[in-house]
């Protein structure tokens, strides 16, 4: 009998992933740090749920945190150690990532005192865009991942009003010429314009004035557009400016104030 | 966050984000539900492979 079922169980193993029954618990250490990670993870859920006591998501928070485990508790019964860590990387590190950046822009729209990155976190949580998955070996500390997105961006009032990036579209106005004022050495300041039609002695005058007014090297220039800048204060913010091709991107220049605001062309 | 605050302000989560939870929570039982379903499948595999060998 006993031969029997030895027998069997040899022609069972010459078949594809078959596993003999009650094998040692991890089989190398890549296992066992993938259910560390787990349980760090699932740590993390019930964090994240005890922040949320009090609201009408307490429950469901709640009921993450035990379908996770449950998810857990099963795939690690079954010695499904690979599937655990690719069910984390899908489903919970995106879960995690997300609540916590709601959870936290929640707070920095509070009038509590938190230093907290505030625009960028946002404006995320809001565009319910999910941060690409971490390799399940690095768990980032919630708050010290934020930090990094955010950057240097302002601490603001109450209301925070989330600043909204675009690269703004623009045309090139055919016509129009531009006076600026270029500092010719030892002489007078000297007045010249730069426009698309522009002979070429003048644009590369113009190119050789801002490498040395702005620093910028290798540019080409593309024209004149009319745009509207706000906040320049001593110009009305409605003019035309020059617009450039600089390191593969395209600005228009806010001469006075030596800035670059990115842009894109529109060709229609 | 204690109740009373709770339902003076606007509450933690947009609709969006609420419905964005239920979501999760719903693809969390798909998701354990598929395991389920894939041992059984794994059970019914080694049954046929079984019933196959005996019968020879």
């Amino acid at each position: 009998m006993m031969q029997f079922l030895r027998w069997l169980r040899d022609w069972s193993s010459a078949g594809g992933n078959r596993t003999v029954a009650g094998r040692q618990e991890t089989l190398d250490p890549r296992e066992a740090s993938y259910i560390r990670d787990s349980n760090a993870r699932l740590d993390a859920l019930f964090r994240l749920y005890r922040k949320f006591r009090g609201t009408a998501q307490e429950a469901q928070m709640k009921s993450v945190y035990e379908k996770t485990k449950k998810i857990h508790d099963y795939l690690i019964a079954r010695k499904r150690i690979q599937e655990l860590e690719l069910f984390h990387i899908q489903y919970t590190q995106h879960f995690i990532s997300t609540f916590t950046l709601i959870l936290e822009a929640y707070q920095t729209r509070q009038p509590v005192p938190r230093a907290a990155p505030a625009a960028v976190a946002a404006a995320r949580a809001y565009a319910g865009q999910e941060l690409p998955a971490k390799p399940g070996k690095q768990l980032p500390p919630e708050s010290k991942s934020l930090n990094g997105l955010a950057g240097s961006s302002p601490p603001e009032g109450t209301r925070t009003q989330i600043p909204r990036l675009a690269v703004a579209e623009i045309r090139l106005n055919p016509q129009a010429r531009i006076a600026y004022q270029a500092e010719t050495s030892g002489s007078r300041p000297a007045f010249r314009e730069i426009g698309p039609h522009s002979p070429e002695a003048d644009k590369q005058a113009f190119l050789a004035y801002l490498s040395e007014s702005l620093g910028i090297g290798k540019a080409s220039y593309l024209g004149n557009a009319l745009v509207n800048i706000p906040d320049s204060q001593d110009l009305p913010p409605t003019g035309l400016v020059p617009v450039i091709r600089w390191q593969g991107n395209t600005y228009a220049l806010h001469l006075d104030q030596r800035r670059l605001f990115p842009v894109c062309i529109l060709l229609a | 966050m204690d109740p009373a605050q709770a339902s003076q302000e606007p509450q933690v989560l947009t609709a969006e984000q609420v419905a964005l939870l239920d979501l999760y929570v719903q693809s969390l039982d798909t998701y354990y539900d598929k395991l389920k379903a894939s041992e059984e499948i794994q059970v019914e595999i080694e049954t046929r492979h079984l019933k196959k060998i005996l019968s020879r």
